[in-house]
């Protein structure tokens, strides 16, 4: 998969018009606080499926200008064409037009297109400080983090989680609204157990290879140990094949049906998953780790993640990491990153911070919505 | 389909069709297969007729129309009214504005609209080269004959803005009711159009 060749934002987010052309390597964004650094790693994320990396409805990522909003935005990408003869980048276009207010556009070389489509082009990976409250947070954090880095290895994993999740809304409304039909319960749960079962194994399978890719490379970053727990996830770990464990699931849906009726809701299945990180050396679970150590067990996870997905070629978007590292792994996490031959885009608030790269990285000067390359040529 | 079962020659044709405006895998198949089929009548003659294309047409510097000379048969024609200058988005409206046969001016294609989304700035487009042609003295009138679409009446107002210098009149064409169309079938946007620029009859 390629990497971002050039990016061009028009009135997205603190930026009414950005033009900025970037290597396949390292980039390093610095500048001080609020000068527009995450708003550009956010512009990047927003070429995956999904609400980027802040998660932000798409209303709110327009231009504010004397306290209104524009009413459009875009955010154009080529990428660097690696593959194939003929010198043809893709194009990548998202923004917003005035005609749909609510919608978010995407086009691929002109065209409309859809998130798998997307997803087929550019894979991303990030690490923001909001999850630095990922091990200590609620467990449902947990399982969104893990189901993301599923993607890479399932693809149809998305799908099939939504599609879990619209079972589970309907059985849960048949249960508050004391519904006792047994044949329309069969039904959802047959969809439910299927379904629900497949979600379970593309975790299993994600947490095995992130695992083994932790474990298999020592690196400044404490090595963690990684498990699952939930009902269903516990029997792909005993060894029981898809089949069986989504007919179990099912048996055992229908027997727990009248308490989950007095319930009023499905109380057994992936939606009760519990992701577990230990930090392995100290035997400690990650979320009694000091911040600092959370914060290199995350760093560990990413790199892990990058290395198992390397045939994918992911893009890493590193916001405000280097800050919280001490010096020697701040030289560790350089060499890790560069050894990965990926593109990543890291911000800081001061260039010393990316000083171990050297001239292995492409600087930019991030201030007042405009971007400056190291020798103060504006982009 | 694999990738095996098909030849790199016809997979390299299709994944090129595949690129046209209103082409996509399938179509671009079914093309590729079609010109398979008519080897000596149809893909040898529209391969001479794209290379003579490709090696003749160029843009006109002074309107931005695609043809064979430079300027541009139109721009070159002494005959047509030099004091008019009918702004269109893309050479396909020049085409239908020549099909009516309603216009005998000369004019300038900008190769697009502003679009945010599609990360179409002021400078992509042929704009400089409207106000330097406005600003010549001979030209009376600037139509802008853009597609009422949000998008081209954003570029409408952007080049009425800075036509405002040049001291040159500026029309628009008129937004209502299409020539045989029921009333019945027209959005609120066009009756409220149509009804405030009605004209005595």
């Amino acid at each position: 998969m390629p990497s971002i060749a050039s990016l061009r934002l028009i009135d997205f987010r603190s930026y009414a018009a950005l033009d900025a052309a970037f290597e396949p390597s390292v980039v390093a964004l610095y500048g001080p606080n609020g000068a527009g650094k995450t708003n550009l790693l956010e512009a990047v994320s927003l070429l995956a499926p999904g609400r980027g990396l802040r998660q932000a409805g798409v209303g709110s990522l327009a231009r504010v200008e004397d306290g209104m909003s524009q009413p459009a935005w875009g955010i154009n990408a080529q990428l660097h064409s690696l593959e194939g003869d003929i010198d043809d980048p893709t194009r990548i276009s998202i923004g917003q037009v005035p005609e749909h207010p609510r919608k978010r556009q995407l086009k691929i070389d002109g065209r409309p297109a859809t998130g798998p489509e997307l997803a087929r082009r550019l894979s991303l990976l990030w690490l923001t400080p909001a999850q630095d409250r990922l091990f200590s947070g609620a467990a449902s954090d947990r399982r969104k983090f893990i189901d993301r880095y599923a993607l890479a290895f399932a693809p149809d994993h998305g799908t099939n989680a939504s599609r879990f999740e619209k079972a589970r809304t309907e059985r849960n409304r048949l249960l508050s609204e004391n519904v006792s039909d047994r044949l329309w319960y069969e039904a959802i749960e047959a969809d439910l157990s299927n379904y629900g079962a497949r979600v379970a194994q593309a975790r299993m399978t994600t947490v095995t290879n992130l695992q083994i890719e932790v474990s298999a490379r020592k690196t400044a970053f404490p090595q963690s140990l990684i498990g699952l727990d939930g009902n269903l996830e516990n029997r792909f770990a005993d060894g029981a094949d898809l089949t069986t464990v989504a007919e179990d699931y099912r048996a055992q849906l229908a027997s727990t049906r009248s308490i989950d009726l007095r319930a009023g809701r499905t109380l057994i299945g992936p939606h009760r998953t519990e992701l577990h990180v230990t930090h392995a050396e100290k035997a400690m679970p990650a979320a009694l780790c000091s911040t600092g150590e959370q914060k290199a067990l995350l760093i560990g996870l990413i790199l892990a993640q990058a290395r198992a997905v390397h045939d994918k070629e992911p893009i890493l978007l590193l916001d405000e990491v280097a800050a919280h590292l001490d010096a020697v792994r701040r030289a560790a996490l350089a060499e890790e990153l560069l050894d990965l031959g990926l593109q990543i885009f890291m911000t800081g608030t001061d260039q010393s911070l990316f000083s171990d790269f050297g001239a292995r990285a492409q600087f930019f000067h991030v201030a007042d919505g405009a971007l400056a390359n190291l020798d103060g040529m504006e982009e | 389909m694999s990738k095996h079962s098909v030849s790199p020659e016809i997979d390299r044709l299709i994944s090129l069709l595949a690129k046209l405006p209103g082409l996509g895998p399938r179509s671009a198949r079914r093309a590729a297969l079609a010109l398979l089929k008519k080897p000596e009548a149809l893909m040898k003659p529209l391969a001479l007729a794209m290379g003579d294309a490709a090696e003749n047409i160029s843009t006109c510097s002074t309107c931005g129309n695609v043809d064979a000379s430079n300027p541009c048969n139109i721009c070159a024609t002494p005959t047509r009214d030099n004091t008019t200058i009918c702004v269109v988005q893309d050479v396909s409206d020049l085409w239908a504005m020549e099909r009516a046969g309603a216009f005998r001016g000369q004019y300038h294609v900008l190769g697009g609209t502003l679009s945010a989304l599609d990360g179409v700035r002021p400078e992509d487009l042929n704009i400089a080269n409207l106000i330097r042609r406005a600003g010549e003295g001979r030209v009376a009138e600037v139509i802008l004959a853009m597609n009422a679409t949000v998008d081209g009446q954003t570029t409408a107002h952007y080049i009425t803005d800075h036509l405002e210098t040049t001291g040159v009149k500026v029309s628009r064409l008129a937004h209502g009711v299409p020539v045989g169309g029921e009333l019945d079938y027209l959005d609120d946007g066009t009756i409220t159009a149509a009804m405030k620029s009605r004209r005595p009859f």
